[in-house]
């Protein structure tokens, strides 16, 4: 595991990306003693610039604290991109393993059913799912992981056809491994690194997704966010350019992180990249 | 010698480093020699001689970081080319030299067809308007004796053999008549009976054309075939030199003879150490078919009512060109595909048509080892899991797997700390020792080798060949050796079944397929063995 870590360590962008995740970490899960309370009360006076009234990061239009709201929404954001990430890779990868594997018919209905999905534009199908089903946490990491894993399963699947007749898989299966034991000891350790990738990018996508359907005034309204803050500010974007600047500075640092991470992981976890000395 | 007039190309004292590690190394140690017009010179050297290197020196193709020109100079004609600009280099390529490599597939476009492609050679140095290029290009085709030329003009590149491939390459490379070829390892992916014909159709050029050929090989059957003159090289260092009948007749240095002494030998006599065969049928195959479906309805017979058997304890080689089917056979047997009709009996049991469950202990007691030994072994796997997976898979406790695996590594000739290795630090002949281990863990009694020496350098497959051979002796296993070479297997095998489209064409005792052929394709066979002037009687001093 060091061995990993040692490498990952050395890549140009690992540390620097865990270190600002981990910093939202800590900014989410202290938040309740940071800024205690409700982030939806009123603190102050409407529109305060920064640094007045001893509020960090100034106010918004009903005078609520935008620190505050920042330091809440990153739990929401953070939570959201994970859950939903975990639940379109899952779907993604057992159905695009399925179809690349057993190929026949039922990769051509795998292959429909993934199609029939990326038809629909995917931000207006996650807008419709999140307007059906009250706008409650759950619904919108669900209508998240259901616009999100079609291309996990088209890549995954992609993945497999092509490692599905390399020599090796012939191998494992004549010594007796299981199909299962093919799909995952053998060939998902080798589509790894893909899915890593368009995994980290992908809680970064869901966190913009779900700013976007707060933006829309689609999100939880129990839940402080990142994307509800920017879409209320939207039309005072001129006088209070603190309202959408500093949440969507909270973005992009949260999304470049966790990119970061992606690419580091992948470099981390090739073996190919492993220096030659490590061996002998 | 035919050495007229000026060389076409000069190496004085060249070295190249490898920079890209901490400590710089050197691959190429001050190497000097000269081709002249109408001669052929071979370098000749395992993987990792750095003889490519020197090719690509000549051509101004080295990578442009991590390798280091440090010293020397390199002639092409009269020009000095390592100082020359990128702008320069590329005018002389092609016009100057032309180089043909080791995989025509990929050395080719896919996505243009022969004709586009060979158009654009002339348009990249400006010459000819369209017409004059198409009938340049048929000219030039005309040359390398291609069959029916309207086709191959708009085929692709998949759609031709690799025999074929290669002789657009040959025709693409001489295309603007340069006074050097380079030939990198241009016949290594090829079959035997094809490579005898490419390397007729280089030597017929070079003689017609006067031009030098710079000729890169490992196999010193092939330097016998084509060569004028020949240098050696071992780790970067020019070991020996000089015309080939003085290297080949009388080999000075221990490398040289190891070389020539690990050139298989077509062997008209049985081994002496022949392994006592039962006479009993383990593997039964009859009347085997299987059709493949191709493209617009067309169909391909792989295998044609095709009956063969192995004893315990027997060595099976079956011989054919690519496409002969063979690699369809092995597959059916293991199981990795189902014939048509036909049946498949291992030990008493049939195995067509039914699951591996079904087959139960059957499955485990067939083996195989792949042609390629970069996709064969699993890359995120140690080399201790791949060989112990198999045993753990049926139930064998990890402990005691892995202490087989150990067992295994050391019968194999690794070392035994090979096992915490990733396949990827070993070289390809190291990374078939540990197919063939992984193979053995399974405890088989039938092992299918399908090409397994076909992609390594002839030392490292004599290394091989040995290694199976011992297996062979000390666990009583029976082999189906597939192969295209004759030559390999006529030295391990006790009976060969020679195989042509689907069919097979003649099988008996391995010395009587090789010392008295009966059928005319198998003379074939035989004739196309590069080489045969190469003495068998060299032997390798023991270092």
């Amino acid at each position: 595991m060091k061995g990993v870590f040692g490498r990952y360590a050395q890549t140009k962008g690992g540390l620097p990306g865990l270190a600002i995740l981990l910093a939202i970490i800590v900014l989410a899960s202290t938040a309740h003693w940071l800024f205690p309370g409700n982030p939806w009360e009123t603190v102050g006076a409407p529109f305060e610039p920064p640094l007045t009234q001893g509020l960090l990061l100034g106010s918004d239009m009903l005078g609520r604290d935008i620190a505050a709201g920042i330091a809440h929404g990153a739990y929401v954001s953070l939570l959201i991109g994970v859950i939903s990430t975990v639940a379109a890779l899952a779907v993604g990868i057992t159905l695009g393993a399925v179809a690349g594997y057993v190929g026949g018919w039922v990769d051509h209905l795998l292959v429909g059913f993934i199609e029939f999905f990326q038809t629909i534009p995917s931000f207006v199908l996650a807008v419709v799912l999140v307007a059906i089903f009250n706008p409650r946490i759950e619904a919108i990491v669900g209508a998240i992981a259901v616009v999100s894993w079609p291309p996990i399963a088209r890549l995954v699947r992609a993945e497999f056809m092509s490692m599905r007749s390399r020599e090796y898989v012939q191998a494992a299966w004549l010594t007796g491994r299981s199909d299962l034991g093919i799909i995952f000891k053998e060939i998902l350790p080798n589509t790894l690194s893909p899915i890593v990738v368009a995994g980290s990018m992908m809680v970064a996508t869901a966190i913009l997704l779900e700013s976007a359907l707060s933006f829309l005034g689609l999100g939880d309204p129990n839940l402080m966010s990142w994307g509800y803050i920017i879409g209320s500010s939207r039309t005072v974007m001129r006088m209070a350019w603190w309202m959408s600047v500093f949440p969507g500075l909270a973005i992009v640092l949260t999304v470049l992180a966790i990119n970061l991470i992606g690419e580091a992981l992948n470099d981390a976890l090739n073996p190919h990249l492993q220096s030659v000395e490590e061996a002998s | 010698m035919n050495a007229l007039g000026l060389p076409v190309a000069r190496l004085e004292s060249v070295s190249i480093e490898i920079t890209g590690q901490t400590v710089p190394r050197l691959v190429v140690n001050n190497v000097s020699f000269e081709v002249y017009p109408g001669e052929t010179v071979c370098v000749v050297g395992e993987s990792g001689s750095g003889k490519s290197m020197v090719a690509h020196s000549l051509i101004g193709l080295l990578p442009t970081h991590g390798v280091r020109h440090c010293s020397g100079q390199v002639f092409l004609g009269d020009t000095e080319i390592s100082a020359l600009p990128e702008e320069a280099l590329r005018k002389l390529r092609g016009a100057a030299v032309g180089m043909i490599f080791q995989e025509p597939m990929t050395a080719l476009n896919p996505l243009m067809t022969i004709g586009q492609q060979l158009a654009e050679v002339f348009g990249a140095h400006g010459l000819m308007g369209a017409a004059a290029r198409r009938a340049k290009c048929i000219e030039v085709l005309t040359d390398v004796q291609l069959p029916d030329l309207a086709r191959v003009v708009s085929a692709y590149p998949f759609q031709l053999s690799g025999g074929q491939r290669q002789r657009v390459m040959i025709a693409m490379a001489l295309a603007l008549e340069p006074t050097l070829l380079i030939a990198d390892e241009p016949t290594t992916a090829l079959d035997v009976t094809t490579q005898s014909q490419i390397l007729t159709l280089i030597r017929g050029l070079q003689i017609r054309r006067g031009i030098g050929v710079l000729f890169i090989t490992h196999d010193f059957g092939v330097v016998a075939d084509i060569a004028d003159r020949v240098l050696v090289m071992q780790k970067g260092c020019c070991v020996e030199s000089g015309s080939v009948g003085a290297v080949l007749n009388s080999p000075a240095h221990a490398y040289t003879r190891k070389l020539i002494a690990a050139v298989p030998a077509l062997k008209d006599q049985p081994d002496v150490d022949v392994v006592p065969i039962q006479r009993a049928p383990l593997l039964q195959v009859s009347d085997l078919c299987r059709q493949y479906a191709g493209r617009g309805g067309r169909v391909t017979t792989a295998l044609d009512r095709v009956s063969l058997h192995v004893d315990t304890g027997e060595t099976v080689g079956v011989v054919g060109e690519s496409g002969c089917g063979k690699s369809t056979l092995a597959k059916v047997v293991v199981g990795l595909l189902q014939p048509d009709s036909g049946s498949v009996m291992f030990d008493g049991r049939s195995t067509v048509g039914l699951s591996r469950r079904q087959l139960g202990v059957t499955r485990q007691q067939i083996q195989m080892v792949f042609q390629d030994p970069y996709a064969s072994l699993n890359p995120r796997h140690r080399v201790g899991e791949i060989i112990a997976a198999g045993p753990i898979n049926i139930g064998v406790a990890r402990d005691v797997a892995h202490a087989r695996a150990a067992e295994l590594i050391r019968i194999v000739g690794l070392a035994p700390s090979s096992l915490s290795g990733f396949p990827h630090q070993f070289s390809g002949g190291q990374r078939q020792r540990i197919s063939i281990a992984r193979a053995l863990a399974m405890q088989p009694r039938l092992l299918i080798a399908d090409e397994s020496v076909s992609a390594l350098d002839v030392s490292v497959q004599a290394q091989v060949l040995a290694l199976l051979r011992e297996i062979r002796k000390e666990l009583g296993l029976a082999i189906l050796f597939i192969t295209h070479d004759l030559r390999v297997a006529s030295g391990l095998c006790d009976r060969i079944v020679v195989m042509r489209a689907g069919r097979i064409v003649e099988q008996g005792p391995a010395a009587s397929i090789c010392g008295a052929p009966v059928q005319a394709y198998t003379r074939e066979l035989i004739a196309a063995i590069p080489g045969r002037k190469v003495r068998h009687d060299v032997v390798p001093v023991a270092q």
